[in-house]
């Protein structure tokens, strides 16, 4: 996975969010060239990021790039240090349901920022805030008999097979393994608060 | 390259098109993202499209002189990719030093085929930037398509994409999209100078060069564009001679020879038309025009 992170700070919760991100095995690309893990070939858009993390409680340079990523359905997790407002300009995300499915605002102490950063990949796994792209082709044979049934039900429900199957994965079978839960949320997190 | 910072501010949006009207209700539903931008005000332009040198150019340039009288950051105008280039020439050569940034983008059409709509190539992008700029860029005129921005008089047409895209055709950019919005610290030239007025000849006939180029002559036409796709294949120096009208030849390959006639390959088409109206309607001596063509008020000569 690759996430761009932006922010004009350099402190002890930058180096964490970018040191936890690591740790999960997520490629960073960053407006700050020592956070990211990633070089920036000129073809590296933000159309190829799966979600954009921001920090710092200077909205005003932030807004742009939140609207940018939300036009093209990739997820944000804005952090701001705590004592922030809200930003004035962010409010009107809040009055937005589709948009706000997208995004999530986490305010943290100076510091902590890792419990934050590991929620919201684990939202992007397995919560509202996953992508719904899909994007992987993958071919496998059925009998006649699944067909028949997937022709039925596609007609029934009035949605293509490859829709419903998808949604029957999603609602019937992940959301209910809870072994899969926990695998990654272990998975996702570090052995101590901001060791990576 | 110099990063820049966003801040709120209001734009006025103008949709230049032949398409339906639509509200600013609709816009904000179709790409809602842009309300994190700024305060938009939106206004219809109602185009026919009658190219080139369509009256419409003056009354254009009298709307966005009008709406920039309003306090605002700056103005964003969304457009097909044709009519893009040639307004945003007009208004570079109507208001050689606009008072604020106006931003031209393009894929109008994607807001009522409902296609592209979160593509990075696509009208949402290419609005969410462009209002983004209007709020930040110096007072210019500029092209924004994709992650490129073009100064309107190089802009033209990708040849070898298959994109539907514009690119600037000397190669050098105004600045550029990557994950913000970055300016290169160039401003663009401006020479004021004669003519310095806002308007433009509506009467300009455009002839495809050949053998019967004298027959087709409109009484009306009070400039002519040849065009000539086959550089040997030269107007007879008697013929350009005896027109009562101002004219250009515009060739878009290499000259192969010498010659006192005005052919033009340093300007881009859609430069030379607009320039070519706007010179027009301050003189009708050919001299003045083909000098005129010649000076570079935009720094639009390529190859210079």
């Amino acid at each position: 996975m690759k996430v761009y992170f932006f922010t004009n700070e350099y402190d002890e919760t930058t180096k964490q969010i970018a040191a936890s991100l690591r740790s999960s095995g997520i490629l960073i690309l960053s407006n700050q060239e020592h956070f990211s893990s990633i070089s920036h070939p000129a073809d590296m858009s933000l159309e190829k990021m799966q979600a954009v993390i921001i920090y710092g409680a200077e909205a005003a340079s932030a807004g742009y790039l939140v609207a940018a990523a939300l036009s093209q359905k990739k997820p944000v997790l804005y952090v701001l240090p705590k004592g922030n407002l809200f930003p004035e300009e962010l409010k009107f995300l809040q009055g937005n349901r589709q948009l706000a499915q997208l995004f999530l605002v986490k305010f943290v102490q100076p510091g902590k920022a890792t419990e934050a950063i590991y929620d919201f990949l684990e939202l992007l796994e397995t919560g509202e805030l996953r992508q719904e792209n899909v994007s992987i082709k993958f071919t496998f044979r059925l009998s006649p008999r699944l067909e028949r049934y997937l022709n039925w039900r596609s007609v029934k429900e009035k949605i293509s097979k490859a829709d419903w199957l998808r949604n029957f994965l999603i609602e019937e079978v992940i959301e209910k393994d809870e072994a899969w839960k926990n695998y990654i949320k272990n998975k996702n997190k570090p052995d101590q608060e901001g060791n990576s | 390259m110099v990063n820049i910072v966003t801040n709120n501010k209001s734009v006025t949006i103008i949709i230049a098109s032949s398409w339906p009207a639509i509200t600013q209700n609709q816009l904000t539903q179709a790409i809602p993202e842009i309300s994190l931008l700024a305060k938009t005000k939106l206004v219809n332009f109602s185009y026919d499209h009658k190219l080139p040198a369509a009256p419409q150019w003056q009354s254009f340039v009298d709307l966005i002189r009008a709406e920039a009288a309003d306090p605002i950051g700056g103005l964003v105008v969304l457009a097909d990719l044709t009519l893009a280039l040639y307004l945003s020439n007009v208004i570079s050569f109507g208001w050689l030093q606009p008072t604020l940034p106006i931003i031209f983008t393009t894929g109008v059409e994607d807001l009522f085929f409902k296609k592209k709509l979160i593509k990075a190539g696509g009208v949402k992008a290419n609005l969410i930037n462009a209002v983004q700029l209007a709020t930040l860029a110096k007072p210019q005129t500029v092209i924004l398509d994709g992650f490129h921005l073009i100064a309107p008089s190089k802009a033209g047409f990708d040849q070898r994409n298959e994109t539907n895209t514009l690119v600037s055709l000397d190669n050098q950019y105004i600045g550029k999209v990557d994950f913000g919005i970055s300016f290169s610290e160039e401003t663009l030239p401006v020479q004021v100078g004669w003519p310095h007025h806002n308007l433009f000849e509506t009467q300009i006939q455009v002839i495809n060069q050949g053998p019967f180029a004298a027959e087709v002559i409109s009484a009306q036409a009070k400039g002519l564009i040849f065009v000539r796709h086959e550089p040997q294949v030269a107007l007879a120096e008697s013929f350009l001679a005896s027109l009562e009208v101002p004219y250009v030849i515009f060739q878009p390959t290499l000259l192969l020879e010498k010659t006192s006639t005005p052919i033009v390959n340093y300007l881009t088409w859609h430069c030379l038309v607009v320039k070519f109206a706007w010179l027009l309607a301050a003189t009708d001596n050919q001299t003045l025009i083909t000098n005129g063509l010649l000076n570079p008020y935009l720094g639009e000569i390529m190859g210079s």
